[in-house]
């Protein structure tokens, strides 16, 4: 998925092109991901920092905005280690209120589904964010994740479950042979 | 029980916690004067904000104090006395209002020294320094580097009052709004965003969008930089057969030279260099941009509307390259 091309061939995206073109949509995939506006702020910001370091290394990929989503991702779930110090403290419905949407305008079951959403471990949310916001396969989600694609089809059905949400029948069987 | 489509539309809902763009830009590709704002510039590159002049923002900005003995990072010597530096600066504002009805056109050049291939915008900007309640239109159309088109996009809005913020806008750009219209005149307004993106073949109207533009002709960045930043006058050159006037402007992070006319006192041309990055790391962005003033006749009013290349499918909203579910 991350295979590089020739760097001779003057394909590579410039980063300049892929902030034009790219960026956006990633920006879209980090609210989703974090849920938290000022969250993924700091992670693009953080992510974006290092990317325009090394883009010349990172264009050369044959999809330079997935290695970039890999990033966000990565910087995600590694965010906590690195920031705690930092949280307000509070306590766990002062958190939930921080991932809660908006409820004037909102059903009430969504509202109820995004509050349980927040309470799910990192990954888990990763892995749906990625599989129903992003449509990537638990194949591509292994390979964004670093695990193997049945340990992401585990991480779907916990959290599946946790939500509450039944599986269509077509994801089931897709689950059940290992791939997309 | 829950269907995953409910899954797909809660997680759809999400997308208001996205941050601007404008917040999350690396210094690489922030735009003029530091201040430790996102610039003009760099707001219309990537947000799918569009577009302003920027010029009009450097120039209403100028102040020109005694350089008599200022060394310049070229190593030249600035000439102008004071007096002379007093009365330039008072033409140039009169000139530049006497324009403010114009269309402003930019064409940039930048190339940042990672890559080193270089990319261009094309701006056009109606009227020049527009007014409250007065109609603006912006358009900016990026070009790849094999000159071909990646984007282009016309914002249609009314100029707000200013120091107004819409409903909708992100925190963190509400937190930096005050600042940056101080600065680099920046406008928050709900408007028209006619956007075609060229890598999907699509195009959209999106009406009562929020967008964020510059008012770079804006009293409140004339008077923030006229307190805060100086440009010099070099002395005189001639720039494509045009006798020009040199300025020059520079601080710890940047260098600009600015070039205009000097019989009109209209912008000619702008080359900034920025400098950003750790000792070692440290990354050149080059920006060369030339100035042009149209007057608003129909068929440079037409300039101001991007062109919807045939075949190209009209979406609701800008198009997520490669969000959808039919990836992979």
């Amino acid at each position: 998925m991350f295979q590089s091309e020739s760097p001779d061939d003057g394909n590579a995206m410039r980063f300049e092109e892929f902030a034009a073109s790219r960026l956006p949509a990633v920006l879209r995939f980090a609210g989703v991901l974090t849920g938290d506006r000022a969250l993924a702020e700091d992670v693009v910001q953080e992510v974006l920092i290092r990317a325009s370091r090394r883009w010349d290394q990172i264009a050369c990929l044959d999809r330079p905005e997935l290695y970039v989503r890999k990033m966000v991702v990565n910087e995600y779930l590694s965010w906590r280690r690195r920031s705690w110090r930092l949280l307000p403290k509070g306590t766990a419905a002062d958190v939930d209120d921080r991932l809660a949407p908006d409820h004037a305008d909102r059903h009430a079951d969504r509202d109820a589904l995004l509050a349980e959403l927040g309470k799910l471990p990192r990954r888990q949310r990763a892995v749906l964010i990625l599989r129903y916001y992003e449509g990537f396969s638990d194949s591509e989600i292994a390979e964004l994740l670093g695990c193997t694609p049945g340990t992401v089809r585990g991480y779907a059905s916990r959290a599946l479950a946790a939500l509450r949400v039944e599986m269509s029948p077509r994801m089931l069987a897709i689950s059940e042979e290992g791939h997309k | 029980m829950r269907t995953e489509d409910d899954l797909r539309d809660a997680l759809a809902t999400l997308e208001r916690h996205a941050p601007a763009a404008v917040a999350v830009l690396p210094a690489a590709l922030r735009g003029r004067r530091g201040h430790g704002l996102r610039a003009p510039q760099a707001i219309r590159l990537l947000a799918g904000i569009t577009t302003a002049a920027a010029l009009a923002g450097v120039v209403t900005a100028l102040t020109l104090p005694g350089a008599t003995g200022s060394h310049l990072p070229n190593g030249r010597v600035a000439t102008a006395p004071a007096q002379a530096a007093s009365s330039l600066r008072a033409k140039l504002l009169a000139a530049f209002s006497a324009a403010s009805g114009q269309i402003v056109y930019e064409d940039s050049t930048t190339t940042v020294s990672t890559t080193g291939t270089p990319m261009t915008t094309q701006k056009w900007y109606y009227p020049w320094q527009a007014s409250p309640g007065q109609q603006v239109r912006s358009r900016q159309l990026i070009l790849g580097g094999d000159g071909t088109p990646v984007q282009d996009v016309e914002d249609i809005y009314t100029m707000p009052a200013p120091g107004s913020i819409p409903a909708g806008l992100p925190p963190a750009v509400q937190r930096k709004l005050p600042v940056t219209q101080q600065a680099a005149g920046v406008v928050a307004a709900i408007g028209e965003i006619i956007d075609v993106e060229y890598g999907t073949r699509t195009w959209s109207d999106q009406k009562d969008h929020l967008l964020l533009d510059n008012d770079p002709a804006s009293p409140q960045v004339v008077m923030f930089d006229i307190e805060n930043e100086h440009w010099a006058v070099v002395g005189t050159t001639e720039l494509d057969g045009h006798e020009a006037l040199e300025l020059a402007w520079t601080d710890a992070d940047s260098s600009s030279y600015l070039w205009v006319d000097a019989s009109t006192y209209l912008p000619l041309r702008e080359q900034d260099t920025f400098w950003s990055g750790p000792a070692g790391q440290v990354v050149t962005t080059t920006s060369s941009t030339s100035y042009e003033l149209l007057a608003p006749t129909a068929a440079n009013l037409a300039l101001l509307t991007p062109p919807i290349p045939a075949g190209f499918r009209q979406t609701a909203t800008q198009v997520l390259p490669y969000g959808g579910p039919g990836l992979g």
